[in-house]
């Protein structure tokens, strides 16, 4: 019943979502001379950067040239991600004068968050994969699952997001600690540097740590061509139901106390 | 529950903890709850009434004394701690409005956004759009952002859309004060044709004249707690008392021991003094020598009354309780406007009244002041002092230079803030009208001469 409910009230409220989510996207950069361009031009300059350092300079990236396509499958996704998990740790904080005053489903606003960078992602994406010709690679059949594992990947992050958006209004330290936590967990797993500089038999437990095995599924299907395997679909859909109920569960018992504090 | 009632409340009580550190509610549930760390504070304390459908109902009460956590357990924001409510329908609420529009988009998307946002189907607001274009008189401005809009326009605009969106009862906190006297007017009329279809409205507002006005019934609260229900008058009557620091312990407390009027030292036959339940107990406890316990505003009728009309006649009285004795007494009154400015001040010694040369400890002084109000229509506050002069200085008060007055009196209490007061301006104009802030005596003429 419970968690019918969360299901019913981001049905109720999808256009209101679905219009907040492209309008936020849109105008995130207004004001600035190349707007919505900013989305695109901020991470190939981070792109770049890392190209160089790692591939020029430590050149220990065994793939060379292609690294940066490399870079870029795992780094976009996980921006993206990273972002639905910031933005929605701040949704009701940031949305306090509706939730203050409107009888509205505090998952809205975390739905809305994780929407908008889905679409950056679709966006991402989209440009990545002309690219990935460029640079002579092969795309197979299999990127018509990217989406799919675009829309998992953001499901995760709605069930995080809607955790840390509970803990953060009740609790305000939780954003600092974020802050030196997501560096943490990006250095962690293989997103920046190859992942060859890992040995060998650490591979099996970086599925632990969650977003890993959604990352290397989208590098797998751009680089390689190759679906993921049963057992890490699922390993994806695990942390996907985990989180999502975990949030859920968290957000109806918090609800109350939530908008008492805020 | 009866049809005709609407909404239904029943012992409603709020309580918010109160942490001092965020992290102390961690403590509690790692506690299981078997210790707690916060203060409890109670913002609503076993509030129960009943609003009939088309009603005009108003919530007044001091800053703080649970009105908007009360309409945000209504509109369904915040649970109650304990007790219930019923809604029969649909409530719309427009609480600080104008400040959840999005600064980006146009009047008209954010009309059709707020539909939604507030639950409509899409396309209601399609049908409704031009109504609201229209009574909102943006002109064009309806369809630029809403970052260009003055806050007058903001909150015209938000008065329009709520006003056009359908609901069985809509919640109005502090909104009817927007915008030009025109525009109020429009909205008062939309007002009543909303009661007209049944509609019921629960207004929140400081301005005590909307709600005697408009008003059907009242609820009065404070601290949390509903200390009147009823006649909109009676109840603005009990927050004028309210405003006096008056808890309603304490007011009992002064009303049980009435003094008992002994010695009355105005003997003039035709001493005006309005019934005693006119009068409105006060408490100063850091008096000096008179005590102030009780005033009363009241009309020419000697009824109790806050809202008067410009130009009309009306009785300002208090009686104060001399903690020592005192030589000649002069009282005065204070009025002040909003801005505190002084509007007028007299003391009785500049009107050659009979008075005694000596009062003594414990003895009661009664003061009236018969008085007309032609000064702008407004909220003023009232305020009474009392000074005393020696006998022989007061028998030649006449030679004294203005310069040296001051230096004759002997100041004994003065009482700012006593009571406030409204005054109303007429429908029609008439020779009480003026312009300004005060009726100036005396008259006018107009002669033309022709040109040869």
């Amino acid at each position: 019943m419970k968690n019918y409910l969360i299901v019913k009230n981001l049905y109720k409220y999808r256009r209101y979502i679905f219009y907040n989510a492209w309008y936020q996207l849109r105008y995130r950069y207004a004001g600035t001379g190349i707007g919505i361009l900013w989305n695109i031009v901020n991470p190939l300059c981070e792109i770049l950067i890392y190209t160089f350092v790692f591939s020029l300079l430590l050149s220990r990236g065994a793939r060379g040239s292609s690294y940066a396509l490399y870079l870029m499958a795992g780094l976009l996704p996980w921006r993206t991600f990273v972002e639905t998990i910031t933005q929605g740790s701040n949704a009701f904080v940031q949305n306090s004068i509706y939730l203050r005053r409107l009888a509205i489903p505090s998952e809205v606003f975390v739905a809305k968050v994780t929407l908008t960078s889905l679409f950056l992602l679709f966006i991402y994406l989209a440009l990545v994969l002309p690219v990935g010709v460029l640079l002579g690679e092969n795309l197979g059949f299999g990127i018509l699952l990217l989406p799919v594992l675009a829309v998992l990947l953001h499901g995760l992050g709605f069930g995080m997001g809607l955790i840390l958006a509970n803990l953060q209004t009740l609790f305000p330290d939780v954003k600092q600690i974020l802050q030196f936590l997501i560096p943490l967990w990006s250095w962690v797993i293989p997103i920046f540097y190859p992942d060859s500089v890992i040995p060998k038999i650490i591979f099996p437990w970086l599925y632990l740590i969650p977003p890993y095995a959604f990352i290397k599924s989208v590098r797998n299907l751009i680089l390689e061509n190759k679906m993921p395997g049963l057992y890490v679909w699922l390993i994806m859909i695990g942390w996907l139901c985990l989180f999502v109920w975990l949030g859920n569960a968290m957000n109806q018992a918090l609800q109350d106390e939530i908008k008492d504090v805020i | 529950m009866s049809d005709d009632i609407i909404l239904q409340v029943n012992n409603l009580s709020k309580c918010f903890k109160i942490y001092a550190n965020p992290w102390h509610r961690a403590r509690e549930w790692l506690n299981l709850g078997n210790s707690t760390h916060h203060q409890q504070f109670w913002s609503l304390k076993d509030v129960s009434f009943t609003v009939k459908k088309g009603q005009f109902f108003a919530i007044i009460g001091q800053n703080g004394a649970g009105k908007s956590t009360l309409l945000k357990i209504i509109t369904g924001v915040l649970k109650p701690t304990t007790g219930s409510y019923k809604l029969n329908g649909k409530v719309l609420s427009l609480l600080e409005l104008g400040t959840d529009f999005n600064q980006q988009l146009t009047g008209r998307a954010n009309a059709i956004y707020s539909a939604e946002l507030l639950g409509f189907p899409q396309g209601y607001m399609q049908e409704r759009i031009k109504e609201i274009e229209e009574f909102s008189e943006l002109g064009e401005f309806f369809d630029r952002p809403m970052k260009l809009y003055s806050s007058g326009m903001k909150s015209r605009f938000a008065f329009s859309l709520f006003a056009f969106l359908e609901c069985d009862v809509l919640i109005l906190d502090e909104v009817l004060a927007v915008g030009d006297i025109f525009f109020q007017q429009k909205c008062y009329a939309r007002l009543e044709e909303l009661i007209a279809k049944k509609i019921t409205i629960i207004l929140v507002t400081h301005q005590l004249a909307t709600v005697k006005q408009y008003c059907d019934e009242v609820i009065l609260l404070h601290h949390g707690e509903k200390i009147f229900q009823g006649e909109p008058k009676k109840g603005i009557l009990k927050y004028h008392q309210l405003r006096r620091g008056l808890g309603n312990k304490f007011f009992s407390e002064i009303l049980s021991e009435k003094p008992e009027s002994s010695t009355t030292i105005q003997a003039s036959d035709n001493f005006f003094w309005p019934d005693e339940d006119v009068f409105i107990p006060v408490s100063f406890p850091e008096a000096n020598y008179a005590q102030l316990i009780r005033y009363a505003i009241c009309n020419a009728k000697g009824e109790g009354c806050v809202n008067f009309v410009q130009g009309e006649q009306a009785y300002l009285c208090c009686e104060f309780q001399l903690k020592e004795t005192i030589g000649v007494p002069i009282a005065a009154i204070t009025i002040t406007n909003r801005f505190n400015v002084l509007v007028h001040s007299k003391s009785s010694c500049l009107q050659k009244i009979g008075v005694p040369n000596q009062v003594n400890q414990g003895n009661y002084l009664r003061f009236c002041r018969h008085i007309t109000f032609s000064i702008a229509p407004g909220e003023y506050v009232l305020g009474f002092s009392l000074v005393t002069m020696n006998p022989d200085d007061y028998a030649c008060i006449d030679e004294l230079p203005r310069a040296e007055f001051n230096n004759h009196i002997q100041i004994c209490d003065v009482y700012e803030k006593v009571g406030a007061f409204y005054v109303l301006p007429h429908h029609t104009l008439n020779n009480q009208s003026h312009f300004g802030l005060c009726n100036l005596p005396g008259d006018s003429q107009i002669q033309i001469l022709k040109s040869s």
